[in-house]
């Protein structure tokens, strides 16, 4: 058997994780502080059984971290971070960390996410508002203020690109220690919205699907030389 | 069989979602008290092929792994508090609330329900009730002989009856907060029920603490912003759309896969 069949089989599964990859960056076109992933492909050497065929490896995605538009929604709980970085979140399985800051109280004032996970203050503490407060403000560096008296302040951390994990629900786990350098600004009533560029989006559909189809073209030329050879090669005279 | 067909889907009934949701708010761009919902969306788990940091051979590490999504999720349709604009109305019984808080309402089941919607009426048995009859908490009646009703910034509402040469208190509006006035559940007709997650009703004197200020006069109109909504609308079907072509491609490439042989 050649071993083309095999290089054009890896081609395809690669470009059907990038499909995969794109179906999520554009199912996520509306979710606020979500980055999309870039799928990037790297080859595969398999020079132990010819140093002249390379194959394609099954894709590797990395974090788009460029910053969404930031929206204006003038809800003073909707936070969005400018510049590299993340919320703190204290969830049931340790702290995870967001770019989504649209925050909200629960039932004792406390400040959580969306999801109703408490948003962690600097040293891990949740933010709660007392009842009586009437103007509830964040300052550009975390400091959550009722009625002009600091309450909290936000923690804000960064992590080198590769030291965070997508858990799902728009938030990251650290699998790295976090960052020094400045923190991210924060931004009252303004959201991040996706990252995603559905126009790229779109474009990456249209290259990936006719990549395959390239590829499956690939799969049946071979296919068909095979079965040439077989009938041909293969009649005794 | 690929995964972004899922993925794909997933998108189109949080598009679909979200179009329900704008759909609503624009139906209730003229209600008054109405305050508009806005659905939120968060990532579904990943399937990580490879972490970050994985061993590579020779050494090294990978810089970024291979983590790829599952689609999307409606986390939650929050309601915005914000403030609707005031309208002069001139009607003695119409009050605005400045701030934050709702009137008590008590339902003929005997429930308490919350509004913003201030429009408000005297019934046949004389009692202060809403645009739907249903009674201002507290039992307020005006009797039918007084005249010019007025309603302080503090609730308070007094009248002059014939004969009485100083205006006659006849009751007090109380405000409710909630220390998370976003977990109110909608009952719809403009009222809102308590919930675990909005935490108890504190009934307060208007203008006192958190609790708003009573305008008589005024109307609070929906804080619902066309514009914006009309964008939400042109993004959302857009949206629908290319997650649509997603598994157009998908269904494409299966073909193609199908077809070898």
């Amino acid at each position: 058997m050649s071993s083309g069949i095999y290089i054009a089989t890896a081609g395809a599964v690669a470009q059907s994780n990038a499909l995969d990859a794109t179906a999520n960056n554009i199912a996520n076109a509306a979710t606020t502080g979500f980055h999309g992933d870039r799928v990037t492909f790297r080859e595969a050497l398999s020079a132990a059984r010819s140093p002249d065929v390379a194959t394609v490896g099954a894709g590797t995605t990395r974090i788009d971290g460029q910053a969404g538009a930031l929206q204006g929604t003038e809800n003073p709980l909707d936070l969005a971070l400018e510049g590299d970085g993340y919320f703190g979140v204290a969830t049931p399985g340790g702290p995870r960390y967001t770019r989504a800051g649209n925050f909200q109280l629960d039932d004792t004032r406390a400040l959580v996410t969306a999801d109703g996970f408490h948003v962690r203050g600097e040293g891990g503490a949740a933010i709660t508002i007392p009842p009586e407060a009437k103007v509830v403000a964040v300052a550009a560096d975390g400091t959550v203020s009722a009625d002009g008296e600091p309450v909290g302040k936000l923690e804000l951390v960064r992590f080198a690109p590769g030291a965070v994990q997508r858990q799902g629900g728009t938030l990251f786990a650290a699998t790295g220690r976090p960052q020094p350098g400045d923190p991210p600004k924060v931004r009252s009533g303004m959201l991040e919205a996706s990252n995603v560029n559905v126009v790229r989006g779109v474009v990456d559909l249209v290259k990936v699907s006719r990549t395959y189809e390239s590829l499956m073209r690939v799969i049946q030329g071979y296919h068909d030389i095979e079965s040439r050879a077989a009938r041909e090669l293969g009649t005794p005279k | 069989m690929f995964r972004s067909l899922a993925t794909a889907a997933s998108g189109m009934e949080a598009q679909q979602t979200k179009l329900d949701v704008t759909a609503n708010n624009i139906a209730n761009v003229s209600t008054n008290g109405f305050k508009k919902a806005r659905a939120e969306f968060a990532d579904l788990m990943y399937q990580t092929m490879r972490p970050a940091g994985a061993p590579t051979g020779n050494g090294a590490n990978a810089p970024s792994g291979t983590e790829i999504g599952l689609g999307t999720r409606l986390v939650t349709t929050s309601r915005e508090l914000g403030q609707g604009e005031l309208h002069q109305t001139g009607n003695p019984l119409d009050v605005a609330i400045e701030g934050h808080g709702f009137l008590p309402i008590t339902l003929p089941s005997g429930e308490t329900a919350y509004t913003r919607n201030g429009a408000l009426q005297v019934n046949a048995e004389g009692r202060l009730v809403t645009a739907d009859g249903y009674s201002i908490a507290g039992d307020i009646t005006i009797p039918p002989e007084a005249q010019a009703v007025s309603i302080a910034a503090d609730g308070t509402i007094s009248a002059s009856v014939p004969g009485d040469t100083q205006p006659v208190q006849l009751g007090k509006l109380q405000i409710a907060t909630f220390a998370n006035p976003a977990g109110l559940a909608a009952q719809g007709s403009t009222l809102f029920r308590e919930t675990s997650a909005s935490g108890a009703a504190v009934l307060g004197t208007p203008g006192d603490g958190g609790a708003g200020a009573i305008r008589q006069g005024m109307l609070e109109v929906s804080n619902v912003n066309v514009v914006e909504e009309m964008i939400d609308l042109i993004s959302g079907q857009r949206a629908y759309e290319i997650n649509s072509r997603v598994i157009k491609a998908a269904d494409e490439m299966l073909g193609q896969t199908a077809q070898l042989r």
